[in-house]
């Protein structure tokens, strides 16, 4: 064992100390030229086609700002976050990047986003009111905006037209409410031949997706998953248990739903079986069933409990606190919430636009489906849910004990109360490195 | 070919082998059938229960379309570029460390084994950052370097497998040959690599495979979509909005055709090697 | 008796020979790995510098139930798939050495499973197992019905604790199947004729003949696939990352790479997974040590 101690001691560990500075954070060398021209990189998912249509909008940004340059640095969806998470690690974080609600307190927390606040203020180009109030409202805490809207989205519930019409059961209309959706789900549900199987149910009622599958049924009763100050986890109140029950009882009970431990791979493609009348997804499922031509779908608002609440969520551009470029950067954040970008975004069809004027016009809302206006007024009313630092640790931990629940092993109020003090305890390690 | 049985029980046996062969292939075969013919499928009838094994009619479109939505042919061009010189490199590196440490007595040589086993047993997972933290200090921010460079260099898994394919060759040609005055080198290139033609044969497959359905490096490393190779830039198709399975599944069709190519091609080397076997009962 | 001469030759060349290799072992594996287990001492998010906190991640690692549940999970992957993986492909590969016409058409065939990204073939077989629409529980029913009986319950696959991890490990031992074939295919390659004819003449039957030559003949290479099937079986991830995304259902399919990369990447706790890393090499290099030991007892060279 001699030799290998020699080999450790001598190259290894002069290597190690090398890669430990390393990673303590020093890189990045790229301050502004004298000149004012300036090179930001910008980061971001996308898809082959959105990469062409960035592109070409992006040369219509450089030629507004002579002497700035955009070198866009596109990751696929997959890897995204873990890219983004080795490039801070390396300390070659990209000036901008696309950046969502989730990891807004993860990261903001540590410092590594910029507080946009000030600038958006100040700016006499920049009219904050002409965007949607929720998506500006999911990066502004307390302490300021952390990341400039870009677009939204909404749930909503995807229906199968086709299959409503074969089984004689009326459309959804945009006030109805959980009875309604109870009664119309058991219509739709039907096992024709009598084999034990269902050859088609009411609804995929679900657990994977706070915001896709369940939030909306807590807020709707009355509940919540959080309190005010976002300090302690409030979903053993009888409002959000009542909401749980609900959504639980449609596997467990009424049986109009397949029981969803299979909706993680599947997920949304459960829909195009067109075997499901109803699923709630988001709107960012419009682009990818319109390839479905083998029934007719519309989309519906989520149904009324004690309280008419829409979920919104949406996407946002920020920029990194270590840019040796933020005066180029805003600019570029500003541009991808712009009247061009935006018109941009609404014709791609993948997301709704943050920019009222353009969400509201027909770029947006001629096509298909019908349904998609219903998804303007949830923006319009609707709430963002809590995210805070280690968001997606409690969400998993909730998610774990909504598994129970739907494999019949606990009963919702236990899952609420042992969830809750789970919660409490991922909320009590707060934002420190555990 | 000894395949030409004439007696009948001798055909029987024959017989019986082609259906033992016959039924494990279609079980080992069975899901990629599926795949490919989703891949001719529309959108509804891929989903659709009780489920459809054929379409009902062969939409080449998802080809076509999976052509326009990617830069196929650059995407083709970096994979060959990348994992041609990955297999030269591993091959080259593997062979002769493997040889080194089969062969010849050398200080440590012990403790490189200890420690190439070693390597293998760390997930790739715990490494993944530190070694992206050194290539970004390497200056190799969006090259295709971190994904073939290293193979020069070797690799646990290839010395490791040489160096037992090597083991298993006898001592005395290496004697024979130092006598002759062959220096080791010489008797790597000269004697050993020609006499282990399926074991190279072997890590040639596995580290083309390993590179061309290489996804994360690729996508850590790369920046520009035209310098990625295909497999990554094929998951640049599954947006988080895509359900488009008939038009992922064309892709995962254009992966998998170089790669069986190429074994095809490969195990003939096998074939060669059934006259020094031979396998009876 | 060497000379001191030969054996210089051979220090010289046995050091120039593995240079190259040496060096990229240092470089993008020794080093990275010896970081992982000093920052394995510390908190890291990876976006700010690292906080040391002594051995507060290793009493983490103990007192979490979930990291036992994952270590079990993982030694029941390792046991079911490793055994039975080698065993069916040294069949295959006994199989596929046959000189019969087209074999290499059905080597190809065989091949296929491993050729193919393990994030297709992951979401197929997911698809299969879906309890309501998959393939798998339809042709079950069929079958029932085609013989006139009545179906049983679809089977949950991987919607139950009790049938998941099973799933997964028959679509592992499926995928991994072509590849130790491969392997053990170009090892039996090497057996020399001669040897076998000779037992025939002398009277060896084949279970004789397939002890006594083929087993040891294949040995050295036997001994990587299995040591290198219990190094990777270890480290099963892919196959959960796609199919049961964090080891649903209940926990009962969470593996020790799958538990690293959650806190790696998902909790942003880099300190803590690197542990899990060296814990997870400890582990495998204990058992892998155990396998050196008995390798004298089996292994030819």
């Amino acid at each position: 064992m001699s030799t290998f101690l020699r080999k450790i001691n001598g190259a290894g560990r002069g290597l190690m100390a090398a890669i430990l500075m390393l990673a303590t954070g020093c890189g990045g060398d790229d301050a502004p030229a004298p000149d004012g021209s300036a090179t930001i990189r910008y980061a971001r998912w996308g898809t082959p086609q959105e990469i062409d249509a960035e592109r070409a909008l992006l040369k219509q940004f450089e030629e507004a700002h002579p002497g700035v340059r955009v070198i866009v640095e596109f990751s696929s969806w997959s890897e995204y976050w873990t890219k983004l998470q080795a490039q801070f690690a390396a300390g070659t974080a990209p000036d901008v990047f696309l950046f969502s609600g989730t990891h807004v307190q993860d990261y903001r927390q540590r410092g590594q986003i910029e507080n946009l606040a000030a600038r958006a203020a100040s700016d006499p180009t920049l009219k904050m009111e002409e965007f949607y109030p929720a998506p500006v409202e999911i990066f502004t805490d307390a302490d300021g905006l952390w990341a400039m809207p870009r677009d939204c989205n909404a749930i909503g519930i995807f229906y199968n037209k086709t299959l409503f019409d074969k089984l004689g059961v009326e459309y959804p209309k945009p006030d109805w409410t959980w009875d309604d959706f109870l009664a119309k789900a058991k219509a739709l549900t039907r096992d024709e031949d009598g084999d034990g199987r269902m050859e088609s149910y009411g609804y995929l009622a679900a657990f994977e997706s706070m915001e896709v599958h369940w939030i909306s049924w807590v807020w709707q009763a009355g509940g919540n998953v959080l309190n005010e100050a976002r300090t302690k986890c409030v979903l053993d109140s009888p409002e959000a248990i009542e909401g749980l029950e609900f959504l639980a009882g449609l596997v467990l009970k009424e049986k109009v739903s397949p029981n969803a431990s299979q909706a993680s791979t599947f997920g949304s493609n459960m829909f195009l079986t067109g075997r499901l009348a109803m699923s709630s997804e988001g709107s960012w499922m419009i682009k990818g069933f319109s390839a479905a031509d083998h029934f007719q779908w519309d989309v519906a608002p989520l149904p009324k409990g004690e309280q008419s609440v829409g979920v919104v969520n949406g996407l946002g551009n920020a920029i990194y606190s270590g840019s040796k470029q933020k005066d180029a950067a805003w600019e570029l954040v500003k541009f991808l919430g712009s009247r061009p970008y935006q018109e941009s975004l609404a014709r791609s069809g993948t997301s709704i636009p943050a920019l009222r004027s353009v969400a509201e016009s027909p770029i947006y809302l001629d096509g298909k489906p019908a349904g998609k206006r219903h998804f303007l007024s949830q923006i319009e009313s609707g709430r963002v849910p809590d995210y805070t630092a280690g968001s997606t640790q409690w969400e998993a931990a909730i998610r774990g004990k909504l598994e129970l629940v739907w494999m019949g092993r606990m009963d919702v109020a236990t899952a609420a109360r042992e969830a809750t003090a789970a919660v409490d305890a991922i909320l009590a390690k707060g934002s420190a490195n555990p | 070919m000894r395949g030409n049985a004439s007696t009948p029980i001798a055909m029987l046996k024959d017989a019986l082998v082609y259906a033992a062969l016959t039924a494990v292939a279609f079980l080992m075969v069975f899901p990629f059938l599926w795949m490919a013919s989703t891949s001719l499928k529309t959108l509804g009838e891929a989903f659709e229960y009780p489920p459809r094994f054929l379409p009902t009619s062969p939409q080449w479109s998802n080809y076509s379309r999976l052509a326009e939505a990617i830069p196929m042919a650059k995407f083709l061009l970096n994979s060959v570029k990348i994992t041609g010189l990955t297999v030269i490199g591993t091959l080259l590196s593997c062979s002769m460390a493997g040889f080194a440490l089969s062969a010849l007595n050398f200080p440590g040589r012990g403790a490189l084994f200890t420690t190439t086993l070693a390597t293998l047993m760390v997930p790739y997972q715990v490494t993944l950052i530190p070694v992206f933290i050194l290539c970004q200090h390497l200056g190799w921010k969006d090259t295709h370097y971190p994904l073939w460079v290293p193979a020069f260099m070797g690799s646990a898994f290839g010395v490791f497998l040489l160096r037992q394919f090597f083991l298993a060759i006898p001592r005395d040609l290496y004697e024979a040959a130092m006598i002759d005055g062959c220096t080791p080198g010489g008797i790597v290139f000269r004697i050993y690599i020609p006499l282990a033609k399926p074991a190279l044969t072997t890590l040639g497959v596995f580290t083309f495979m390993n590179s061309w359905n290489d996804l994360l490096n690729p996508l850590i490393y790369i920046d520009t979509l035209d310098k990625m190779p295909l497999t990554a830039g094929l998951s640049f198709l599954q947006s988080q909005y895509s359900s488009d399975w008939p038009m992922m599944m064309a892709g995962a069709m254009v992966s998998i055709l170089p790669i069986l190519a190429i074994f095809v091609f490969a195990q003939r080397t096998f074939v060669e090697g059934i006259s020094t076997s031979g396998l009876k009962g | 008796m060497k000379s001191s001469g030969v054996a210089s030759t051979e220090r010289f060349w046995g050091l120039l020979l593995s240079a190259p290799y040496i060096a990229g072992l240092l470089v993008f594996a020794v080093g990275p790995i010896l970081f992982s287990w000093v920052i394995g001492f510390f908190a890291w998010d990876s976006l700010t510098p690292p906080r040391f906190v002594g051995f507060g991640n290793w009493t983490r690692l103990f007192g979490d139930p979930l990291f036992w549940k994952a270590l079990g999970n993982t030694l029941y992957f390792v046991i079911g798939t490793v055994p039975i993986g080698i065993a069916l492909s040294m069949l295959l590969a006994m199989l596929a050495n046959r000189p019969l016409r087209g074999i290499g058409f059905f080597r190809t065939l065989y091949f296929t499973p491993v050729v193919t990204s393990t994030v297709a073939v992951a979401l197929v077989w997911a698809w299969f197992y879906d309890p309501n629409y998959g393939v798998l529980n339809y042709a079950i029913a069929s079958a029932f019905k085609l013989a006139g009986l009545k179906p049983p319950s679809p089977i949950p696959w991987l919607a139950d604790p009790a049938t998941a991890m099973p799933a997964i490990m028959l679509m592992s031992v499926w995928k991994g199947l072509g590849y130790n074939m491969v392997i053990l295919l170009a090892a039996l390659q090497g057996v020399p004729r001669h040897l076998y004819e000779a037992a025939e003449i002398d009277g060896a039957g084949p279970l004789m003949r397939f002890r006594h030559i083929t087993i040891p003949g294949v040995s050295p290479v036997l001994f990587f696939v299995v040591t290198v099937g219990v190094i990777s079986a270890f480290q099963v991830f892919d196959q959960v990352y796609i199919m049961t995304r964090e080891g649903r259902p209940a926990d009962s399919t969470l593996t020790i790479v799958y538990y690293l990369y959650r806190h790696a990447f998902s909790n942003l706790e880099l300190g803590y997974a690197s542990t899990v890393g060296t814990a997870l090499f400890a582990i495998i290099f204990a058992a892998t040590l155990v396998q050196l030991q008995l390798r004298r007892h089996w292994v030819h060279t």
